[in-house]
């Protein structure tokens, strides 16, 4: 791929004036995180301050993702862990902008990138057993359900699971009739 | 049996000092390397780290607020092995381990030791389900965990490489209820 351009969206580095959003989906309890509730006071210096000092290190990404209008309407993020090997991701979109196919095309860039640039063998996501809309798009995109920590997760007064999603480099490739050229097999 | 503090008739659990790190290197150049860097979460755990290595990633775990590092002791001041209690991400639900010295197992000693960590995350703090990840070469590790009521919570595919070939991780997790009624059924003393 040249670059992480789709459809509808594209991903890009975060610019200053794009925290007063993410400031608004850090405070919205519904847009917040994958399984935890944070006090919704956060301003957008303190959310730049976390990013850059979360992704400043090195196989680490957070991108913002802007309509192909040039419209934010979310945000990204993976760390891999080890290098090349794991990743784990992350996304975050504005209520308004959700059913629009944005985040799907968001994890597919990121998806694409982390197999074919990075050639990492399996890529992660949490989420808790609430979140149906969160679950739908990791299954739709081929993530599997591996591990279910049971009432892990504390959100509207209840205990819910915590879930860890995954796809296999092999799954990735087959499930979008890609060929995969790395070779690398340790089964 | 009366649990006082992190502290039981059997065993110990206190900080890591200095004076704990040179035998630590030595397990992880000997053999428990692969165990002690998946423990320490060094990306390369065929290589041996040197004492700066290890205490260079101590700190680095240790500048997490609420991860905590401890040394375990037998009750003759022995030092027998580790523990990790992770609860940065969320206080409600920690992640723990324990590695005890080869020398030193099938002695009680890790029970011990987990059951401590349990009774500190359940009955000293908020914990309300503990979790553990263990690789799946890990045999004696996984049987330890069902043996103390833990359930298999999933699996972490491709957690590593090992001998040519991609290991999986479990997932087992045990609930603060499933430990009182461990408690209530005398399992424990």
């Amino acid at each position: 791929m040249d670059n992480l351009v789709g459809k509808l969206i594209r991903l890009r580095s975060l610019q200053d004036s794009d925290y007063d959003y993410i400031a608004t989906l850090r405070n919205d309890l519904r847009t917040q995180a994958w399984n935890q509730r944070l006090p919704p006071c956060f301003t957008p210096q303190m959310i730049k301050e976390h990013l850059e000092e979360r992704f400043k290190k090195e196989n680490r990404g957070v991108f913002g993702i802007e309509t192909r209008e040039g419209k934010l309407v979310g945000y990204l993020n993976y760390h891999e862990d080890p290098p090349r090997f794991a990743a784990t991701v992350g996304l975050s979109t504005g209520i308004g902008y959700w059913g629009k196919g944005y985040a799907k095309e968001s994890m597919e860039l990121i998806l694409r990138f982390l197999y074919e640039e990075r050639g990492v063998q399996v890529v992660r996501l949490w989420t808790w057993s609430g979140n149906e809309r969160m679950i739908g798009l990791a299954k739709k995109l081929g993530f599997l359900t591996s591990a279910t920590l049971r009432e892990s997760s504390i959100l509207k007064g209840k205990p819910f699971d915590t879930l860890m999603m995954d796809m296999l480099r092999e799954e990735f490739f087959k499930s979008r009739g890609l060929k995969e050229e790395l070779g690398v097999s340790r089964k | 049996m009366r649990v006082r503090g992190l502290s039981s008739d059997k065993i110990e659990i206190r900080s890591i000092e200095e004076q704990q790190l040179e035998r630590i290197h030595k397990y992880q150049n000997g053999e428990l390397r692969q165990e002690l860097s998946e423990f320490l979460e060094y990306n390369f755990p065929w290589a041996p780290m040197s004492i700066n290595q290890i205490k260079a990633k101590i700190d680095e775990f240790l500048k997490e607020e609420r991860n905590l590092l401890f040394g375990i002791w037998s009750k003759e001041n022995e030092f027998i092995g580790l523990a990790y209690y992770i609860a940065s991400w969320d206080t409600w639900s920690p992640f723990f381990s324990v590695i005890i010295w080869p020398e030193y197992r099938r002695k009680g000693y890790g029970s011990e030791a987990t059951r401590l960590i349990l009774e500190a995350a359940f009955n000293q703090s908020i914990g309300h389900a503990v979790s553990v990840l263990v690789p799946e070469w890990n045999l004696a590790g996984i049987a330890f965990l069902e043996s103390q009521d833990f359930k298999r919570a999933g699996t972490q595919r491709r957690t590593g490489i090992i001998d040519g070939k991609f290991y999986d991780g479990f997932f087992f997790d045990i609930l603060r209820d499933e430990y009182l009624s461990r408690h209530s059924r005398g399992v424990d003393p």
